[in-house]
């Protein structure tokens, strides 16, 4: 009885197995399928939609197929798991330049040139591709379609509170990091528990870069850390404005209290719950204040502020990951590939994904002509701040042996360092790791010159 | 009868082998195979996708020009060293407690007691980044009610108020293990021993240092031992209470490996990150054997 019993059960569990097999049929011999990889959650669904209606009816007719994978975590080592087992898919998002600068070295991904119209695709969108960012050896790998705006984010309630406003009435935003500073202090003092200003220092790597060194570029130009490629060295000391400004702030006691133990989301959910005055922020807070933390105060954006008496010099923007062509492709049929590649940068999608309030195009002209009715004024904001030539400069990869800026600014927050002696650290951290890349020929600095 | 029982007894070997072959074979693949990569990695510098032979640098590195790495070993001594402290005595009281017939409700206290392991390191070290929050913390409030602290402190704005988070939180979680390991050493104390020193007129306290203590002995080695590699290895806590602390002062060992390993992104330093593994696990390994020798009296206590 047992014995059957037992056969019975393994027969049960074959034949569910046999369940999870697909079915492939005689579509496939037709339909070339073009696998698409991005670690972006956000867009996913719709993504996923527009992907679906494209296979109903572009992709019927032309024989493709996309199939669209997210990962939402861990993208990273997938890919590079992937890369090393020659199974990148067609085309993928790579995020950061530096993976870029990895795979093509090692030559995971192809240029587009290489690819079936890939020049004439490359007069439209490529522009100005910079070397170590979009190109690497003087070819083009990437050409981004997506940016992240950054703005000031306030809270008009608290300073209308405070008192400060315009002849109108309305709240008035700071312009200046000074004003930031006496607004945040105003703001603090107004009320119990209200604080004029948010750092969120357990996220300290993005408070470093998204929070003091893209808005200082906005007053000091790309060159903000200064990179001297003759000489081997980094020049910091422009961020001594930016660390005495942290001083500052830490003085006055207006920054939401706990800051070292306050991580992003926290900072956000407090802000949205009307505890905090303003905080600088991205185009992706948009999504966050609204559907992850429904904002209970009346907020709005501003321009990032500039150092008093300067003007503003550039609009800063962050380069999402942007598509690459990976060496699987040549294996397969290169024009179909090349048509979902112009697909996915076709100015009607990123229309679409704009409207929709999921990512900022990196094309102004997208922005310009696009259809504002149904869009929230503070993503509308964050989308007037997309500029007419997007700012980037590559910088080489380093293998640092100490702390990186993030870890110094961490250190002046909790007091440990002074500004004068934090702009000295970074400065001999940094010309070590240049010189020493330099010497073990891991960095070629005629690719930046 | 003989050639009956050999059969019998091959045939449960067989299939002994069989029933642990997963877990073997397991183990081989995920445990004791990457290691041998790890020693690999160690001796090359590698970011993820090209490698150069780089022999002893990683080491020389560290032992010469990386003060974080042995400022995260100081300090994983003193949380893992430290927290014993007072996590010892707590967890022989609780275990005397519900070892004597002194409660009535012994099953409450038990479990009450155990509740703080069942719920995990990682879900309490969040509960208590809240309880200890400057902003409306709990922690803070009563302490301003009972009159103790004026303002609300900041207890992760500064190394050794952090440190005494982490070491309430990792006592609050894991004395409950201990206090089992030393209830089951009580099970072995003789009652008639207790009984003898009672008719010989010893206190209850003399009771306790002259019997109970040495009995238990060979346990208390065992949960020292496992205490002390356990503190070692710990990340998890520290990482979602403080993150490596304001500026990286409460780093523990693994977490700053941890970090230089998944958290530098395509700057990845994999080489220097397993040598420093190697190094750790050296040092672990040295600990323990000097605490095992020190400790060996203890053993054949009876």
């Amino acid at each position: 009885m047992k014995k059957v019993l037992a056969i019975l059960v393994t027969a049960a569990i074959c034949i569910s197995f046999s369940g999870c097999s697909s079915k492939k049929g005689a579509e496939s011999n037709r339909m070339a399928t073009v696998r698409v990889w991005s670690g972006s959650g956000a867009t996913k669904e719709a993504m996923t939609k527009i992907i679906d209606e494209y296979n109903n009816t572009q992709g019927k007719e032309n024989g493709i197929k996309i199939e669209y994978s997210v990962f939402t975590s861990d993208y990273n080592t997938t890919l590079d798991t992937s890369a090393q087992n020659e199974q990148l898919p067609e085309i993928m998002k790579v995020p950061g330049a530096e993976t870029k600068e990895k795979y093509a070295k090692n030559k995971y991904v192809v240029p587009i040139a290489d690819m079936p119209g890939g020049s004439e695709f490359l007069e439209k969108y490529g522009e100005k591709a910079i070397e170590g960012i979009e190109m690497f050896d003087g070819k083009t790998y990437v050409v981004n379609t997506e940016v992240t705006t950054i703005g000031l984010v306030y809270n008009k309630d608290l300073f209308k509170a405070a008192g400060i406003t315009d002849e109108n009435g309305e709240a008035l935003a700071p312009k200046t990091w000074e004003e930031v500073r006496e607004d945040a202090k105003k703001i603090t003092e107004s009320g119990k528990s209200v604080y004029g200003i948010s750092f969120p220092m357990k996220d300290y790597g993005l408070v470093a870069q998204w929070m003091i060194e893209m808005p200082m570029q906005a007053t000091f130009g790309m060159d903000y850390t200064k990179i001297d490629y003759n000489d081997l060295t980094y020049d910091y000391s422009k961020w001594e404005y930016a660390f005495d400004f942290i001083n500052g702030i830490k003085q006055d006691k207006s920054y939401f209290p706990g800051a070292e133990s306050l991580d992003n989301d926290t900072s956000r959910a407090q802000f949205a719950k009307g505890r905090i005055g303003m905080f600088i922020g991205a185009s992706w807070d948009v999504g966050v204040l609204t559907t992850q933390f429904a904002a209970d105060c009346d907020w709005a954006v501003a321009p990032v502020p500039v150092a008093a008496g300067k003007e503003r010099v550039l609009q800063p923007v962050g380069l999402s990951s942007g598509y690459c062509i990976s060496n699987n492709a040549l294996k397969t049929d290169k024009e179909k590939v090349m048509e979902v590649y112009k697909f996915l940068h076709s100015d009607d999608l990123q229309a679409l994904l704009y409207e929709k309030q999921l990512s900022i195009p990196k094309r102004v002209q997208v922005v310009q002509n696009a259809k504002i009715e149904q869009m929230l004024p503070q993503w509308e904001m964050f989308g007037s701040f997309v500029p007419n030539e997007i700012n980037r400069r590559a910088v080489p990869t380093l293998k640092l042996e100490g702390d990186t800026y993030a870890d110094v600014l961490m250190k002046v927050w909790v007091g440990d360092l002074s500004s004068k002696e934090a702009v000295e650290q970074l400065n001999k951290t940094y010309n070590n790791a240049l010189k020493k890349g330099v010497e073990d020929k891991s960095v070629d600095v005629n690719v930046y010159k | 009868m003989e050639k009956i029982r050999e059969k019998y007894d091959k045939h449960v070997v067989a299939s002994s082998y069989l029933v642990l072959a997963p877990q073997i074979i397991g183990l081989i693949v995920f445990s004791i195979y990457p290691v041998f990569w790890v020693i690999r990695y160690s001796v090359y510098h590698y970011d993820g996708i090209t490698a150069s032979f780089a022999g002893l640098e990683n080491f020389i590195r560290i032992f010469t020009r990386d003060s974080g790495y042995w400022m995260s070993i100081l300090n994983t001594f003193i949380i893992a060293y430290g927290k014993l402290i007072i996590e010892i005595p707590l967890s022989l009281m609780a275990a005397m407690l519900l070892s004597k017939k002194v409660l009535k409700c012994k099953k409450l206290f038990s479990v009450g007691f155990y509740m703080p392991n069942v719920l995990g390191i990682a879900v309490s070290a969040m509960i208590f980044t809240f309880l200890f929050s400057s902003f409306n913390g709990i922690i803070n409030n009563f302490l301003i009610f009972a009159g103790i602290i004026k303002e609300p402190h900041n207890w992760f704005s500064d190394k050794w108020s952090a440190m005494t988070v982490i070491c309430t939180h990792s006592i609050w979680v894991g004395f409950s293990t201990n206090m089992l390991f030393f209830m089951a050493g009580f099970q072995n104390i003789p009652d008639d021993l207790y009984e003898a020193a009672e008719i010989d007129g010893a206190s209850k306290i003399k009771q306790f240092f002259k019997i109970t203590i040495p009995m238990i002995a060979p346990t208390l080695r065992i949960i020292l031992m496992l205490a002390m590699v356990n503190g070692m290895k710990m990340t998890n806590n520290v990482l979602l209470l403080t993150n490596g602390g304001p500026a990286g002062k409460t780093n523990v060992v693994m977490l700053y490996i941890y970090k230089a390993f998944f958290e530098t992104g395509a700057k990845a330093q994999y080489g220097y990150a397993s040598a420093m593994g190697v190094v750790t696990s050296v040092i672990v390994a040295i600990v323990t054997l000097a605490y095992l020798r020190i400790s060996k009296k203890s053993a054949n206590v009876y």
